[in-house]
């Protein structure tokens, strides 16, 4: 593996700018009535050559919306993806297509995203076969290499995703999107669909690889201990915007923004001694449909005031490298 | 000790097929006693989700309960009528399950179904039947009550729809709640609710449950004891306390090692190597050995009691301190 | 329920060697697989001595399929009271063996409903695929000239082609197909809108796959299955079709004969001579039974989940 790592780990690999994507939405029979869902609304971040960058957030707060935008794979309403210079939106699909060379994904289920009629080989060789023209055997060898490279072997070259365990499918799709060589993967929850035994070895790989391949990753997850023990970074999401972004540690020592706090007090405990008597934040995530007024957490933040139901507050930084949105941050 | 609520006893589920018997559940043995939250611990595979079943006498066709017993307040369910078992279900014995959206009916009004379950199993009129429903309703902490009767489930939100399950489940006081993973689909700060709801209407009914789950922090938050199960029977069994403070088998200290945790410094994660066989590969012998880090031959040739190694905790292992022992028909029934 | 197709290891970098071998043993996968599928195996052996009856009918036929003799009209079988050897099935209205005409129909009925439905199936899945896939104008386009078809009476339509471009085989086949096609292309389409939100074809544009390349190897290979199965069905169907064309006069025309035709011819005779539409029938129903039973196995051939 030839390993280019020229540049010092604080280069700029992508830089995203009022990311926005709003799906518009029709109801009734004549489709006169059109809701607008803002599913990403307004999204900028910087993601540094060879950090882990985890974005969190629950069902609905655009996290994974926005990965596909970082991705190339959604057209944005607004904004831009600027990735080594060039910027995402702006491509046509003949460039996107040669781009995906160095962005890959890899996916939450392993079960739906294989191609069911397709062999390991055929799979993994897939890219190889769109994007360069090696022959049939050098690109056995390179494949037989990647699934050592993941943990699997040879053997396993013509069999067919079904009879594969979700662990060892994962580590397929692994192998798939680093077939390229990319720079950045983007994870989109690629081990909630999985035994916890076979998370950790998940976990354990991504991490792996990322050092010796110097990767750049995305990882989207709800699972906060996830991101936690993968993330150098973690952006906190909440209806389409990032709430809270700063360094792991400093999220964990201190959150600024009452979502995240109420997130990480969310998590169920390590240990059962650490039982406590904490009452979770009331009420059911907002329709990103019909968003709050304001800053859109205001109907359940414990803080609210007058001024969280009138005005939007901007991602701001407060500390250094810690950024909120947040009128009234939790300074402790 | 008090009498236990709900006694399993050497349970044994197996499906017969062309290709042979499979047997997911291989011999469990367990106790829930009144008023306690009893976690069965394990990933997919383990035959968990396939013993709650058989306690509600579920299992589907062409399953059986071949051998062992489930004793509910003494009465063994496993030689109840359909007919006896029917007027058990929703009564004495209620389940919830993992997706609230499938397991009601979209097109029936959320009053309909709860009514419909109050009235089945107690002698009350409609206007009683309601005033249950809006009281349940009330008591698992859905506002407007009387609103959400007359609601589908579609226009609820997914925590909404747990609440309604679970309001479901409780409105005929069933002495015993199988729980079978009630928060998996739905979100972190949705869970929390959920949790605290289930940690609040324990002490308030005194309910035996029995939690299924895969994930530890849910038990570390509620149980207060733990089964852990592996390929089809319980592999450890003791406390919440002493699982997480001692846990003696492989797989329990595996399983916790692989979880990444909250709190203390971010390190590489302990994970157990492989995955879980299938019910038609299960190897011989103790069936982690092929995981197992500290297997020998005997862990491969001889199958492991469940054997107790300090007071309530017990553990199947030979490996770990405590004797060795096996018995010659669990080792003939395995090969 | 896991079965074991390891290859030997040396064999895995070995791309000729390897390749040759996995081909014959796919076909012996094939072959092994369709005796152990029994309805398989009836159906293979139903069709294959259909379409040998079609190429050798002129050989086997008894009789002469078009020659009219007035005296021995409707004749039963032979097992019946007035029934002669000579005439095994019987004979027709016209004195015509039964026998020799269902050998020599065949012909044209296995013709007429494979061919006409490789055509209708051609047209049905490419549209649907391009409708289901591409979407936007392209999909209101083929849906809106879908529902024309739909809104015109088949046989209508069939009359109104075939008067303009006058009857003939190839005129019959191309009709059938043509007004067919729908069905394929609605199936299709409903099935390559489903898998194209599928994660796996997020997966095939996420690695640059172009249209082309995710239609033939990740759409295509998961739709064709139930094409298949509608497809065998749909043979039926055009046999039938073809028979209410001959019905009309637009279809095969005597002296030609065909299945259908039969049908048709026999259905006047049926309360007295219930034979003449009878053996027909039983032949169409055998030969579509026989190609439901192999399209069944094709399909079960075709998915990876049951080798």
């Amino acid at each position: 593996m030839t390993n280019t790592s020229e540049a010092p780990s604080a280069d700029v690999l992508m830089e995203v700018k009022g990311l926005k994507k709003h799906f518009q939405v029709k109801k009734g029979y004549f489709k006169k009535e059109i809701s607008n869902v803002k599913a990403v609304d307004g999204v900028d971040v910087t993601i540094y050559e060879g950090e882990t960058l985890g974005i969190v957030g629950e069902s609905g707060c655009g996290k994974s919306t926005t990965g596909e935008m970082l991705l190339g794979l959604m057209k944005p309403t607004e904004g831009s993806v600027t990735f080594m210079g060039k910027d995402l939106t702006a491509m046509n699909k003949k460039e996107l297509r040669e781009m995906r060379k160095d962005i890959q994904v890899i996916f939450q289920d392993p079960f739906a995203s294989l191609n069911p009629r397709m062999t390991v080989e055929e799979l993994i060789g897939e890219p190889l076969k769109i994007h360069t023209s090696k022959t049939k055997k050098e690109i056995r060898n390179e494949v037989v290499e990647l699934l050592e490279v993941v943990g699997l072997n040879q053997e396993q070259l013509k069999r067919y995703p079904h009879e594969f365990s979700g662990g060892q499918r994962q580590r397929i799709g692994i192998a798939r999107a680093l077939a390229l060589k990319p720079k950045l993967i983007i994870c989109d929850e690629p081990v909630s669909a999985l035994d916890v035994s076979i998370q950790a070895q998940i976990l354990n790989l991504l991490k792996k690889l990322q050092r010796e391949f110097n990767l750049t990753l995305v990882f989207i997850a709800h699972g906060l201990p996830a991101v936690r023990n993968i993330s150098d970074r973690i952006a906190v999401m909440y209806l389409g915007k990032i709430v809270e972004i700063t360094d792991r540690d400093q999220l964990f020592a201190g959150a600024l923004h009452p979502y995240t706090e109420a997130l990480l007090k969310s998590i169920p405990v390590d240990h059962p001694s650490l039982r406590s008597n904490y009452q979770p934040l009331e009420g059911d995530l907002p329709n990103p449909a019909n968003p709050p007024s304001g800053c859109a957490f205001h109907t359940r933040c414990p803080f609210a005031q007058e001024i969280c139901r009138e005005k939007a507050p901007s991602l701001e930084e407060h500390r250094e490298n810690h950024h909120a949105a947040c009128h009234y941050p939790l300074y402790k | 000790m008090s009498e236990p609520l709900l006694e399993i006893e050497d349970l044994r589920v197996r499906f017969r097929s062309d290709e042979g018997v499979v047997s997911p559940v291989n011999g469990v043995s367990f106790q829930v006693h009144e008023g306690e939250t009893v976690a069965v611990v394990g990933e997919s595979g383990s035959g968990k989700s396939m013993t709650s079943l058989s306690i509600l006498g579920l299992v589907p066709a062409p399953g059986e309960v071949y051998d062992g017993s489930i004793r509910l307040q003494g009465e063994d369910l496993t030689k109840m009528k359909r007919s006896q078992m029917r007027k058990l279900r929703g009564n004495e014995i209620s389940m919830i399950f993992q997706e609230p959206m499938t397991s009601l009916n979209p097109v029936f009004t959320i009053g309909n179904q709860m009514i419909e379950v109050i009235r089945l199993h107690q002698k009350l009129d409609k206007t009683e039947s309601i005033q249950q429903a809006v009281t349940m309703l009330d008591l698992v902490g859905i506002p407007e009550p009387e609103r959400v009767l007359k609601q589908f489930p579609h226009q609820l939100s997914g925590g909404m729809r747990q609440r309604v399950m679970i309001a479901m489940a409780l409105s005929c006081n069933p002495k015993l709640l199988i729980a079978d993973e009630p928060t998996t689909a739905l979100d972190v700060t949705i869970q929390a609710q959920i949790l605290n709801l289930m940690k609040e209407l324990k002490d308030e009914l005194n309910t035996g449950v029995i939690l299924i789950t895969h994930d530890l922090g849910v038990v570390a938050e509620v149980a207060d004891r733990v089964v852990v199960m592996y390929g089809g029977e319980v592999v450890e069994e003791a406390t919440v306390d002493e699982i997480f403070n001692h846990p003696v088998h492989p797989y329990t200290k595996g399983l916790l090692a692989s979880v990444p945790k909250m709190t203390g410094p971010v390190e590489e994660l302990g994970a157990i190597k492989g995955s879980v066989p299938t019910p038609s590969e299960m190897p011989t012998g103790c069936k982690f050995h092929p995981r197992c880090p500290i297997a020998t031959d005997l862990c491969k040739q001889v199958h492991p009691q469940l054997e107790e190694t300090t007071p309530q905790h017990f553990k199947r292992c030979f490996h770990t301190e405590g004797g060795v022992k096996h018995d010659e028909h669990e080792r003939s029934t395995i090969s | 329920m896991v079965t074991k197709t390891e290859q030997p290891n040396e064999q895995a970098l070995d791309v000729n060697n390897h390749s040759a071998k996995t081909s014959s043993s796919q076909s012996k996968k094939w072959i092994k697989q369709l005796l152990k599928s029994k309805t398989g195996t009836v159906g293979l052996l139903i069709v294959v001595s259909v379409i040998l009856m079609a190429i050798f009918a002129d050989l086997i036929v008894p009789h002469s399929h078009s020659e009219t003799n007035v005296a021995d009209r409707l004749i039963p079988p032979f097992w019946m009271d007035g029934g002669s050897s000579e005439y095994i099935l019987g004979t027709d209205n016209l004195g015509r063996d039964i026998l020799s005409r269902i050998i020599i129909g065949s012909q044209v009925s296995l013709l007429v409903g494979i061919s006409s439905v490789i055509v209708a199936g051609a047209i049905g899945l490419s549209l649907g695929l391009i409708s289901g896939y591409y979407g936007k104008w392209i999909d209101q386009v083929i849906m809106r000239l879908v529902d024309s078809f739909l809104a015109i009476p088949n046989i209508l339509f069939m009359l109104i082609i075939l008067a303009v471009i006058g009857t003939s085989l190839p005129a019959i086949i191309l009709v059938l197909g043509v007004t067919t096609w729908v069905i394929y292309a609605r199936m299709v389409r409903s099935e390559t809108l489903s898998i194209k939100e599928r994660d796996y074809v997020k997966s095939a544009r996420a690695i640059g796959a172009n249209d082309m390349r995710i239609i033939s190897k990740y759409i295509l290979p998961n739709v064709i299955s139930s094409f298949i199965v509608i497809a065998t069905l749909n043979v039926a169907t055009t046999i039938i079709l073809e028979s209410s064309l001959s019905f009309l006069g637009l279809g095969i025309q005597s002296p030609d004969v065909s299945w259908g035709l039969m049908l048709s011819d026999g259905r006047d005779y049926l309360a007295t001579s219930w034979w003449v539409a009878t053996f027909p029938g039983l032949a169409i129903t055998i030969t579509v039974l026989g190609i439901i039973f192999l399209g069944d196995w094709l399909r079960d051939v075709l998915d990876p989940k049951t080798k």
